[in-house]
């Protein structure tokens, strides 16, 4: 039988005007006319991790390069996002052979035996053998938690970059002192970028024992590099998927394809009392919608509130096919969050666009080369309960 | 999916056009793919062993845009859905609408890995998924009964195969891009496919379509060296037949060629990043339009998606202030005194080689001065089309200003006429009528031209250049110069003939920032710009200042470093104001006792 109208001039003319509903249709039968389609459970988990009363951040550093130009320079003359960053011939692995031709092996054979007790000597073959040497920062923070009993622990998320910024900035805020003394009980590190990771030595150097977190996806030059920097603790693998670590505070592996040639990124949840969820992110390269829905999905957490958010911010890792839900900003008003720390990742323009829009941004004060204070800069802190 | 994102050009020339995780049910995925306009859903289904192998299921869908003539193919139900105001809402996270997205199911792709390292992909679709209405449908619209479907008439009749044809062979070729290595088998099968009726009550019967079978398109990549060929074991119980002709079909199919095409090199580590040749952006607009601004949310948007942009700044005063405003170091590579069109066409080829050199920007933008004539720069830049693609002349214009601009000044209209992408900026501060009647204007100067309204400059890259950067037109660079002088050959007029000249005021003492505010209001419309670094006796600080007719900036300079404190002023007849600047605004010193 042959459709004798145009459904589509019919289906116009119901909807506009009179509307859907008005339209009394007999007969229709809304059916699954292939195999159902199998849509798997979308019920909330609730898994319960805990609570605590209370995470201060400190933004040990946010300025993971100086220069954005001479970054994007190095990658573009390199090959572009595909190549592996150990090639590159970054500070701390490097040749002598120029941009692009380094690699792990040779890189490390230059520096190994002075990780990581003596990292002013290596740092000085460093500036020998390798590139754009002065642009290395690094991105680290300190989370100091209270748990409920009035216990207070420390954890370092992140080791940076450069071994010279990165122990300066250590300095600054006293982290080698915490961890000479064993006040900080574990480095988790949220994914093996070279701005995140390739500073361990820092850490290293002051508590060569320090139990370390990395997340699964780690290649093989990431792993070998935490024996060569001398490490002689506990090394946890987390695999993918959550992670309880101490009540209150966990984290979740996301396995996620990442430029340069990563793979997964670890990032923290912390569930505050009587306040909601906090979430602690390196770069977030898993997008936040991924990241909220995951809570949302995965987790219970108090009062069912996003409570807080610190750390770079990236929407999804894929461009719209419709332009307007790029917006960074209309994605991040959906999961309402109470209290707002951005930096690093997120982008200054970005972050003045949250401020205009009301959001709850806690303010830096630009200091120690932050750039502007809609940053939560270096030094920087925030409280969450 | 999220390795081949990296890359745009890769995406753009895989035929991708934008997709999104479903923000509910990250597992699931919407896409829109080249040469459809409707989107595209895929699901995970199920997932189990078989024998020695693993397979997963995803279920496919598509959504058409109800303007699509596919739609009368559709269930009567889908074509409601789908004129359904939440239509779009409810597809981009159609895995919890599970009665909604059933709808529109289409077929499943299966993809199977071996232990062997062999991995199939298979499209699974009917060629045409039929039901009927075994009582009919009607409905009753404004007081008449209409009959919609007659009884024992077909409601839907899909043709499933070819709708999902276009998805997988995307897919496929982008595996193949991933994987580094074309599929080394393909086979086509086919089994039985039903037909349903269904009534009031439901589904009642399903009975064999005699003629439309549920056809299997299955690729096989081998991955271990001296590993076997794919052999296509089945795995379900369904009893498939080979279709030993079908595989003639797919000849051309894009999934045999693992280069993309339109990459300049093979896969090699050195250009594993596809080298594109930059893209070029005009942005012309005349002065204090807002280009700055704008130029800072087009650098952060790239930046967020580790594109690279290198601004080739002009600035005809004398000093470059942008770059500073800018507060970011994304390669300025500063143009000396003098307008970009006019002085310096030479130089502007040396820069920009320069800069690709240095650099290798995804992205080269030429902010031209507010008084260039980009009609002028424009053939002269046809020499660099070896070296950059062309991308767009976009003028920003000023809400407020431009009306009166355009009576005044043929630079404008000449800025519109050239121009592909225009942006109306600083709606906010303009009344209606006057944007309205700016439209107008623009609309007579330039009916190709693409105009969008904004406020401080925000507005998506993506909206004005399309998805993936590749533009919704693309500017010729020798096209004819659309001037409104007569009798000139080839190069236009340029600022000198429109008595626009810029001076340079430095502060000796502190200023005071009512006198200056008021100085500046009451300055006359010939003085088009003033800007500048000062200081304020308020707070002995150092403050950006921005002037155009009718409006006043001033904000705090947030560079570390402490420049020469200056104004630049850009105008006609500016030795009147020169003159009196400096005792209107600065602090007076004391009098002597």
């Amino acid at each position: 039988m042959n459709k004798s109208f145009d459904r589509r001039t019919f289906l116009k003319g119901a909807t506009t005007g009179v509307g859907l509903g008005l339209v009394g249709v007999m007969g229709l039968y809304s059916y699954s006319p292939l195999r159902k389609a199998h849509f798997p459970n979308v019920d909330r988990k609730m898994t319960d991790i805990g609570t605590l009363k209370s995470v201060h951040v400190t933004n040990i550093s946010e300025t993971s390069w100086f220069e954005n130009a001479v970054l994007m320079g190095d990658i573009k003359k390199a090959g572009g996002l595909l190549v592996n960053q150990y090639d590159y011939n970054w500070p701390p692995f490097g040749n002598g052979k120029g941009l692009g031709k380094g690699s792990y092996e040779e890189g490390i054979a230059k520096i190994k035996q002075y990780l990581p007790h003596d990292l002013e000597k290596a740092w000085s073959i460093i500036e020998q053998e390798c590139v754009s040497v002065d642009n290395a920062g690094g991105f680290a923070a300190l989370l100091d938690i209270e748990e409920l009993d009035g216990t207070k622990r420390k954890f370092l998320l992140d080791s940076g970059w450069s071994y010279k910024w990165m122990d300066e900035c250590f300095k600054r805020e006293g982290i080698d002192a915490m961890l000479r003394n064993k006040e900080i009980e574990a480095l988790i590190i949220s994914h093996e970028h070279f701005d995140h990771y390739w500073g361990l030595p820092v850490t290293l150097k002051y508590d060569p024992d320090i139990t370390i977190y990395i997340p699964e996806g780690f290649y093989e030059e990431g792993k070998q590099y935490i024996k060569d920097s001398g490490h002689t603790g506990k090394l946890i693998e987390v695999k993918n998927g959550l992670n309880k670590i101490i009540p209150g505070l966990a984290t979740y592996v996301f396995p996620v394809p990442i430029i340069c040639r990563v793979f997964g990124e670890q990032s923290i949840y912390c569930n505050v009392k009587d306040k909601g969820l906090v979430s602690v992110t390196g770069c977030c390269h898993q997008g936040i919608i991924q990241f909220a829905e995951t809570a949302y999905n995965e987790l219970k957490y108090e009062n069912d509130n996003f409570y807080g958010i610190y750390g770079g911010l990236h929407i999804s890792p894929f461009d719209d096919w419709d332009p307007k839900y790029d917006d960074l900003v209309i994605s991040l008003r959906n999961y309402d969050f109470d209290v707002i720390g951005c930096n690093h990742c997120t982008g200054l323009v970005c972050a003045n666009k949250f401020i205009q829009a009301g959001y709850p941004v806690v303010r830096g004060t630009a200091q120690h080369r932050s750039k502007d204070t809609a940053y939560l800069g270096n030094g920087d802190t925030i409280t969450f309960g | 999916m999220m390795r081949i994102n990296f890359i745009p050009g890769v995406r753009q020339r895989l035929g991708w056009r934008g997709m999104r995780a479903c923000p509910q049910a990250p597992m699931g995925l919407t896409a829109r793919i080249e040469d459809r306009t409707g989107i595209y859903g895929l699901y995970p289904s199920t997932e189990q062993r078989v024998g020695r192998e693993g397979v997963a299921t995803f279920s496919l869908f598509y959504f058409p845009e109800p303007e699509d003539d596919i739609i009368n193919a559709y269930s009567l139900a889908a074509g409601f859905a789908a004129y359904d105001a939440s239509y779009l809402d409810r597809l981009r996270d159609f895995p919890i609408h599970t009665e909604f997205a059933q709808l529109f199911h289409i077929g499943e792709i299966e993809v199977r890995l071996a232990p062997d390292d062999q991995l199939t992909l298979s499209l699974i679709a009917p060629q045409r998924d039929r039901t009927i209405a075994v009582e009919g449908i009607s409905a009753r619209l404004h007081g008449t009964h209409q009959t919609l479907v007659e009884p024992g008439g077909l409601d839907q009749d899909l043709p499933c195969h070819d709708l999902a044809y276009p998805f997988f062979e995307i897919l496929a070729a982008s595996l193949a891009y991933a994987f580094e290595q074309a599929p080394t088998a393909l086979q086509c099968e086919q089994t039985d496919h039903v037909k349903r009726g269904f009534d009031t009550t439901g589904e009642v019967w399903q009975k064999l379509d005699p003629e439309h079978t549920l056809d299997a398109l299955r690729l096989g990549w081998t991955f271990s060296a001296n590993g076997s060929h794919p052999t296509f074991a089945p795995i379900d119980p369904r009893e498939w037949s080979r279709d030993s002709n079908a595989a003639a079909r797919y000849e051309q199919a894009k999934w045999w060629n693992p280069m993309v095409p339109g990459a300049r090199h093979s896969m090699d580590k050195s250009t594993m990043g596809i080298e594109e040749k930059p893209k070029l952006i005009l942005l012309t607009g005349f002065l204090g339009a807002g280009k700055t601004t704008y130029l800072s949310h087009f650098i952060e948007h790239q930046a967020a998606r580790n594109q690279f942009v290198a601004i080739i700044q002009n600035e005809i005063g004398e000093k470059g202030l942008d770059a500073r405003l800018l507060g970011q170091h994304y390669a300025v590579e500063e143009i000396d005194e003098g307008c970009v069109c006019c002085t310096l066409i030479d130089n502007l080829t040396a820069a920009i080689d320069l800069i690709c050199q240095s650099y290798q920007p995804d992205f080269i933008v030429v902010e031209t001065t507010g008084l260039a004539n980009p009609a002028n720069l424009l053939s002269e830049l046809s020499e660099l089309e070896d070296r950059l693609e062309f991308s767009s002349v976009t003028c920003i214009l000023d809400a407020l200003n431009a009306n009166t601009g355009l009576e005044t000044y043929d630079i404008m209209r000449d800025q519109i006429a050239v121009a592909d992408t225009i942006l109306i900026n600083k709606v906010d501060l303009a009344a209606a009528p006057q944007v309205e009647a700016l439209k107008q204007t623009i609309h007579h100067l330039n009916p190709f031209g693409r105009v969008h309204l904004t406020t401080d400059g925000d507005i998506s890259p993506r909206t004005l250049y399309g998805v993936n950067f590749e533009g919704p037109q693309k500017i010729a660079a020798s096209a004819p110069c659309g001037c409104s002088h007569d009798g000139h050959e080839h190069h236009c007029a340029t600022h000198h003939h429109y008595g626009i000249s810029s001076k340079i005021w430095h502060p000796s003492r502190q200023i005071q920032k009512e006198a200056l505010e008021a100085f500046l209001l009451a300055l006359p419309p010939t003085v088009l710009r003033v800007k500048g670094l000062v200081r304020l006796a308020q707070d002995d600080g150092l403050w950006v200042c921005q002037h155009v007719p009718n409006s006043v900036q001033l904000t705090r300079y947030r560079g570390t470093d402490t420049p020469v404190e200056f104004l630049v002023f850009i105008g006609e007849d500016l030795e009147e104001p020169l003159a009196r600047v400096d005792d209107a605004v600065s602090v007076r010193l004391a009098a002597p006792a």
